[in-house]
């Protein structure tokens, strides 16, 4: 896992609104940067790109070489994602939100369920396991998220507000979880507007109307 | 009210299903609206109006769900709640008006008629549209505040007012089921309604065990396929997914219904005309008597290829007799009556013709021989006969014996020429009265009379001649075939009077006669008879492809089948069974459209789900499987409950609905439910769950990035 999760002169537009500006950036294994900015700066927009969810409309984003956009807006298997709005799928339990993260990488289900419940325990929500995911709270969706885009052991993880929702001390279980996936060689990109958070990651990159700060 | 329109044009999207709902409604109301009180029974539109109701529940939520967030803001606000929800109802009453206009143009198009009718279906529908909608608003305004301005919309179980809606629904179809069957049976209102009310009922239930089924499945299905684990899931815990169910099994129970009673609305009109008409076509003679209407058909069709002759007799004690040309019957009336209840009479009529036939002729002849010590100076044969002009003869012819003892007679028989019927022969002699007389010929009009009227005429005493003979068919039974109700003893003849009868066969109905009546060769049963009474029916049937110069030949106007299958359709309102079915159809497009309002809402749910599981790596083609086992299991459940639940009310209620009046004498209408019918009423509601559900699933692969996710407000 010694490689880099690359942007080079990347642009976004949509709508006829230019959303990323020339953006030429590069993330490390085994650290946690963090995206920080306003609301609206585009540390979203970028970390949808750098995943392969959006297509820049110019410059290329790339992980080892490979570009991340692969035609149709599905992320590569080496990338796991915390969505700002969770992303779990409202029909499944907070466990088979976790479970089917891994099924979908070929993890026998027996299994999937296991490590799922493994990855609930580590992020204190184990007793959620079987509560349908639209029942729980903004805050025990967040853990799920983060429970979910871990336990694939990515290589690349971009979480996108990951601690919005949580208190102080569940902010500091995720910061501690995320610091984890770095310790193990994943890349690891935070978008935040949270200074404490900023003031824990190992770099971090200020971005405003799209521009990263040098 | 510029504010409402822009507020429409704004929400269009969600108010477009109203409208289009509410133009379906009311031109379906208004036309089956026309048919209904044209035959008679404006109830029949009641599953119409209550398949409607519940149609709107579903453009009603879809309303409510679009303005939750201007309700919410309304409540923090203070408005009060009464004036929140008379706000908020506007704009829908707004699209119910519009559409419904459409519809009322396009009803009175169709079927122009009372325009009240149709002003009176489109305010009905807009009030039950606003009622609708203003329900589920005001149940939104019970909703915690709290989760109305969250921006995460929590799933929604099924709530007690919705969860009694189904217990009352299926009180009602138990009730109405009961009801049917009480004697007297229940109001007509109730019982045109019950079909919709049965549907409604295993709809409801259906949903209720799909649900139980699948939340069952959740724990059993761990480790299957992803097509099964997520379908399970889907149909387990996504709110609404199986709420269209009951509402298509509704409509198509209700279609099929409607359909298996048109349907044998028409096989019984068809049968019930074909038994009363006979044959193709039917000739009224009048002032004919039977003999003359018989000798007239073999005169004109010498062969019997086209023309039968036949009588119907006035009931008695509700059962009429039928006398027929049987010889004629396979050929004229039996093509008619193939597939009819009537159908096994062909095998049956041959057993019928006994005696002799009816005479024609103008000559009477008899010739014999006197031995004995004494020869009488005259042999008088007398015979008494009914004319062809239906009145009542005599002719006696008289010979003197010669030296050896032979004598011989002839004479012109007048009023023979189209038919006559020898009813009596007496022998008498003047002079010396001793000896025996041979008869060698005694012959009347062509007939044998030594054959009709018995040995009696071979060798006769002169001591104590025969007097009034009458013919010897007359002293046996009549053999008859009758209906399964019937077991004639004795048989009318065309004179009126009655004879014994012989049953030669059991049929369930007798063409002319219907379920109660005999059947009786009318050559056999005119021996012997005395002038058709007046009261008797004297016919001609003949066949559809008759010569027109035969048709012109007869006295009367010939009756088509078709204008007796008129006949029958109107008398028995059997346009009852139509209008039912038009309704039971409208009420299968109506459910449709309103099940289209719905299709928005779970096209974006599953989009939403889509990119859920695209992000974390499962591609779309490994997805769209657990769509099809959703369909799949949702279309082949609404196919069996279709088919199951319009058997049940086929059985239950068909036959209670008295959708047609039928007489006494009538066959009764095959109420079964065709398994062909109750197999595509299934195969309908399969269709309309794999079309309409599966376009509320047809998500391509550009709405479901899983980048939609990142955007916030995405649900």
């Amino acid at each position: 896992m010694s490689e880099r999760l690359e942007l080079t002169g990347v642009s976004y537009v949509a709508a006829g609104r230019s959303l990323l500006h020339d953006v030429s950036v590069s993330f490390h294994p085994g650290e946690v940067t963090a995206l920080a900015g306003p609301s609206g700066s585009g540390k979203t927009t970028l970390l949808s790109v750098a995943g392969g969810l959006l297509e820049p409309s110019s410059g290329t984003a790339s992980y080892a070489g490979r570009p991340m956009w692969r035609g149709n807006g599905d992320p590569r298997p080496e990338v796991a994602f915390v969505l700002q709005v969770y992303g779990l799928v409202p029909i499944l339990s907070a466990r088979e939100n976790v479970s089917v993260a891994l099924r979908a990488r070929g993890v026998r289900p027996a299994e999937a369920d296991e490590r799922a419940e493994a990855e609930l325990a580590r992020f204190h929500i184990a007793d959620l396991g079987d509560r349908q995911v639209e029942e729980l709270s903004g805050g025990q969706m967040q853990r799920v998220a983060c429970a979910r885009a871990c336990v694939v052991g990515a290589e690349v993880l971009l979480a996108d507000e990951p601690t919005s929702e949580l208190d102080q001390v569940n902010r500091g279980l995720v910061m501690e979880e995320l610091r984890a996936e770095a310790d193990r060689g994943a890349i690891v990109v935070l978008a935040t507007h949270d200074l404490e958070l900023v003031e824990a990651c190992d770099r971090h990159h200020v971005i405003d109307e799209g521009r990263l700060d040098p | 009210m510029t504010r409402t329109l822009r507020g429409a044009w704004t929400r269009r999207r969600v108010l477009a299903p109203l409208a289009v709902l509410a133009a379906a409604l009311v031109a379906s109301l208004t036309v089956c609206t026309a048919l209904a009180g044209d035959s008679g029974d404006a109830a029949l539109v009641g599953p119409l109006v209550l398949v409607g109701a519940v149609v709107l529940a579903a453009p009603a939520r879809a309303v409510a769900d679009e303005r939750r967030g201007e309700l919410a803001l309304g409540r923090l606000r203070g408005r009060g709640r009464l004036r929140l929800v008379a706000q908020l109802v506007a704009e829908p009453l707004l699209a119910l008006l519009l559409g419904g206009l459409v519809g009322l143009a396009v009803g009175t198009a169709v079927a122009p008629g009372d325009a009240s009718t149709g002003v009176l279906c489109l305010l009905g529908v807009a009030a039950a549209g606003c009622l609708a909608v203003g329900a589920v608003l005001a149940g939104r305004l019970r909703e915690p505040l709290a989760d109305q301005v969250a921006p995460l919309a929590r799933p929604r179980r099924s709530s007690a007012p919705v969860t009694f809606a189904g217990l009352v629904v299926l009180a009602a179809a138990g009730y109405a089921a009961f009801a049917a069957h009480q004697r007297p049976a229940g109001p007509p209102w109730l019982l045109d309604l019950a079909p919709a009310l049965c549907g409604l009922a295993l709809g409801q239930v259906l949903v209720w065990v799909m649900q139980a089924l699948a939340r069952l499945a959740v724990s059993r299905s761990e480790f299957a396929s992803p097509a099964v684990f997520l379908a399970v899931r889907r149909l387990a815990r996504r709110p609404g997914t199986l709420a269209p169910l009951a509402l298509v099994v509704a409509a198509a129970v209700v279609a099929t219904v409607a359909a298996t009673a048109a349907s044998a609305g028409h096989r019984w009109v068809d049968q019930t005309a074909r038994l009363g008409a006979g044959a193709a076509l039917q000739v009224h003679l009048h002032d004919v008597g039977a003999a003359q209407a018989l000798t007239l058909t073999h005169r004109l069709d010498p062969r019997g290829r086209w023309l039968m002759a036949a009588v119907l007799l006035p009931r008695q004690g509700g059962t009429r007799s039928v006398l027929v040309d049987t010889p004629r019957y396979d050929r004229v009336a039996g093509p008619v009556l193939s597939g009819t209840a009537a159908a096994p009479t062909d095998r049956l009529v041959d057993r019928l013709t006994t005696g002799p036939r009816p005479a024609r002729g103008d000559l009477a002849r008899l010739t014999g021989r006197v031995s004995g010590p004494l020869m009488p100076t005259a042999v008088q044969l007398r015979v008494d006969y009914v004319t062809d002009g239906n009145y009542v003869a005599t002719r006696t012819l008289s010979a003197r014996p010669g030296p050896d003892g032979v004598l011989q007679a002839r004479q012109a028989v007048p009023g023979c020429t189209h038919g006559c019927v020898p009813t009596a022969v007496s022998l008498d002699a003047r002079g010396p009265r001793v000896g025996t007389l041979s008869v060698s010929v005694a012959e009347f009009a062509g007939v044998d009379l030594r054959t009709t009227f018995g040995p009696q005429l071979h060798r006769v005493s002169l001591v104590h001649p025969p007097t009034g003979l009458r013919p010897v068919s007359t002293q046996r039974p009549a053999p008859v075939i009758v209906t399964g109700r019937d077991r004639a003893s004795r048989v009318q003849g065309p004179d009126g009077s009655t004879r014994p009868a012989s049953v030669h066969g059991t049929v369930a109905a007798l063409p002319l006669a219907g379920t109660h009546g005999t059947l009786g060769d009318l050559g056999t049963a005119l021996v012997g008879a005395l002038p058709t009474s007046p009261s008797t029916q004297v016919l001609v049937l003949a066949r559809g492809d008759t010569p027109a110069r035969l048709l012109a030949a007869l006295p009367g106007d010939p009756v088509t089948l078709a204008q007796v299958h008129r006949r029958v359709d109107v008398r028995s309102g059997a346009a009852r069974t139509r209008t039912a079915l038009l309704v039971g159809l409208c009420a299968l497009l109506v459910a449709a459209i309103g099940l289209l309002a719905g299709l928005d809402r779970q096209r974006r749910e599953l989009a939403h789900e889509v990119a859920a599981l695209r992000v974390v790596g499962y591609p779309t083609d490994r997805l769209r499987p657990s769509v099809v086992v959703e369909l799949l299991a949702c279309g082949v459940a609404a196919l069996l409950a279709v088919g199951l639940g319009s058997w049940l009310a086929v059985a239950l209620l068909l036959d209670r609905m008295r959708l047609l009046t039928v007489p006494a004498d009538a066959v009764a209408p095959d109420d079964a439910a065709p398994a062909w019918l109750l197999a595509s009423g299934g195969v309908v509601a399969l269709l309309l769950v794999a079309a309409l559900m599966g376009r509320g699933r047809a998500v391509p692969e550009r709405s479901s990035r899983p980048a939609l996710l990142r955007e916030e407000g995405v649900r």
